[in-house]
């Protein structure tokens, strides 16, 4: 599994899960703009494997009748329960970063 | 609504935000649609468009100024809540987890939360205290714009339960107190607001 499609793995882990409203860019929006401008890929979330650790980096928005501090717990633990399903991340050690950057009613188009 | 003064944060103005909102265009929308700072000045703004909306005639033309001051509190406030902020840590089960809300999403929701009891809008909100150490104490100040004709003492009671809830669940915080001040009274369009407010 490229480092992309972990991106988009884990994207769609967290977008998943009941409360999320959905993602920011892990970057700063105006870099991930840049990235956009130049062409570049760009995934909502930051991974980053180095040796057997996977250190996962995300900005989310949450629903407005969701408590923000349950829901970053259940993010992380949907996504070492999603991880640990796939052949490719199941030995790894995961470290997860969730900033909640936002709150909305409805969820992200 | 002009103002000259770039904004910080994620480097986009209130004032392209607000091009933005009266035209429905901008080569930045997709930003818009994907930035948290942007996404809270942009629901601000309809909020205070809303406000502006339902003033009465006589007052609309002043509302609309840029040098009409209650309206440039306001904005001057919102453009500095559109900055993500402080990090307010969250607890997690794992001690390698690092989990925080920003400030800035914090005070958004409770402007939001303050905008949706009838008659009020909410001009300004700070969050005072250490808010970055774990369970940190908070004290909310909270200015509000008032229509002409709700109770005040109701709407104000309204606002402090509303946000503290909110607070109290969105946050691991400390709150301390919600100190809510009505600092400005328009009269609405179309007069009689019946004087209800929401609970």
């Amino acid at each position: 599994m490229s480092k992309d499609q972990l991106a988009l793995r884990v994207e769609e882990i967290i977008t998943g899960v009941e409360g999320v409203a959905g993602l920011y860019p892990a970057r700063s929006a105006i870099l991930a703009g840049i990235a956009r401008t130049l062409g570049a890929d760009e995934t909502l979330v930051d991974v980053d494997v180095s040796g057997s650790r996977l250190a996962v980096r995300a900005r989310i928005a949450a629903l407005t009748d969701t408590a923000a501090p349950r829901l970053v717990r259940e993010v992380a633990a949907a996504i070492r329960a999603g991880l640990a399903r796939e052949p490719d991340t199941s030995s790894l050690q995961v470290t997860v970063e969730i900033t909640v950057c936002g709150f909305a009613d409805t969820q992200f188009s | 609504m002009s103002n000259d003064i770039p904004d910080p944060g994620c480097g986009h103005s209130l004032d392209e935000l607000e091009e933005y909102l009266r035209t429905g265009q901008s080569t930045a929308e997709q930003h818009y649609e994907r930035c948290p700072e942007c996404q809270a000045g942009l629901a601000g703004l309809r909020a205070l468009h809303r406000l502006t909306g339902e003033l009465a005639a006589a007052d609309t033309e002043q509302a609309g100024s840029a040098d009409e001051p209650w309206l440039q509190s306001i904005l001057g406030n919102l453009r500095l809540e559109m900055r993500s902020g402080r990090s307010i840590p969250l607890s997690g089960e794992d001690p390698e987890d690092s989990f925080a809300q920003t400030e800035g999403s914090l005070v958004a929701l409770i402007r939001s939360t303050g905008d949706d009891v009838a008659g009020a809008t909410i001009g300004k909100c700070r969050l005072h205290g250490n808010i970055t150490e774990p369970g940190g104490e908070v004290r909310i100040e909270v200015n509000v714009t008032a229509f002409f004709g709700y109770p005040l003492p109701a709407m104000v009671e309204s606002l402090r339960t509303r946000i503290a809830d909110t607070v109290r669940t969105q946050t691991e915080l400390n709150l301390t107190d919600v100190d809510v001040s009505v600092t400005d009274v328009h009269e609405r369009v179309g007069g009689d607001p019946r004087g209800e407010v929401n609970e």
